[in-house]
């Protein structure tokens, strides 16, 4: 669900087909793109809904760990609300927006993009899909400075999947089942927590 | 945008109960697949057609770079934190 060459490939191929305006003008005059959101929207949830990893990784935790997910998420705001001082162009509701992608570029541009427009989306698909970069490529170091758990909690959303291999490899095995859980929680949270930002602030 | 989240709670319902047919599952993942590249192919052409937006690609990459950079930072210092206080806990055990 989160392949990101090709998501950053069809990515470029949009801009460059847009840029050489060989489409058709009215293409996005039209709402098309919302009701391929919705039709997304409904096969994601079916996807969340049955995955039955969800039930056996809860019964296989104890409570404390549900604080690994909340760090996450207080951790990333914080460190986001930062930005909007320095950053002028945005408020804080617009980068926490960004923020709540949790590293989960596809889904969280897509709903940004449609309530916020393409500006903000492309900052979202960017950075999100950075997170997931950066967490590949520093894992060591984040390991190194704040331990074990802040690779998981860096991973964010992906911490189920695409960086899951190698928060095993530098946390280890014992983690795994941990960096399941957050990425779980944080994939179910993010069109949620998105759209509640983008309304609610 | 209501509507999101109950379309979103709908497709979970539907997925809960549809769990054990393996084949639907699998149709609704390559639906999903196919919806999030139509919708960011859509994005990138919107990228492409809007000047003000394609011209500041550099600082637009630039400032998502800092809110990502910052994003793992806050959450590797409260992470940090829960670490310890997993830690305290096993300890009075």
């Amino acid at each position: 669900m989160k392949n990101s060459i090709g998501i950053t490939a069809v990515f470029v191929l949009g801009i460059v087909l847009g840029r050489a305006r060989l489409l058709p003008s009215n293409l996005l005059e039209n709402d098309y793109t919302l009701y391929a959101l919705y039709f997304l929207l409904f096969f994601i949830g079916i996807v969340l809904g049955s995955n039955k990893n969800t039930l056996s990784v809860i019964k296989q935790i104890n409570w404390k760990i549900v604080l690994v997910p909340a760090g996450t998420i207080v951790g990333t705001y914080l460190g986001v609300i930062c930005t909007a001082i320095f950053l002028p162009e945005l408020s804080v509701r617009e980068v926490l927006a960004v923020g709540s992608g949790f590293g989960y570029y596809s889904l969280s541009s897509i709903i940004i993009t449609n309530v916020n427009g393409s500006y903000l989306g492309t900052i979202a698909l960017i950075s999100n899909l950075l997170r997931e970069i950066i967490t590949l490529l520093m894992a060591p170091i984040i390991v190194r400075i704040s331990g074990k758990i802040s690779l998981i909690s860096s991973g964010g959303a992906t911490s189920m999947d695409s960086t899951l291999p190698i928060i095993i490899k530098y946390s280890g095995e014992r983690y795994g089942i941990i960096s399941i859980f957050n990425g779980l929680v944080l994939t179910i949270l993010v069109p949620f927590l998105v759209t509640f930002i983008l309304n609610i602030l | 945008m209501l509507e999101i989240i109950l379309i979103l709670l709908a497709g979970i319902g539907v997925g809960f109960l549809l769990k054990d047919f393996n084949k639907i599952i699998s149709i609704s993942e390559n639906l999903a697949n196919i919806s999030i590249y139509f919708l960011l192919f859509f994005l990138g052409v919107s990228v492409g057609i809007k000047d003000k937006i394609f011209n500041n690609l550099e600082s637009i990459g630039l400032t998502a770079l800092i809110i990502t950079i910052f994003a793992v930072l806050g959450s590797m210092l409260a992470a940090f934190i829960v670490s310890k206080i997993i830690r305290d806990n096993k300890n009075e055990k």
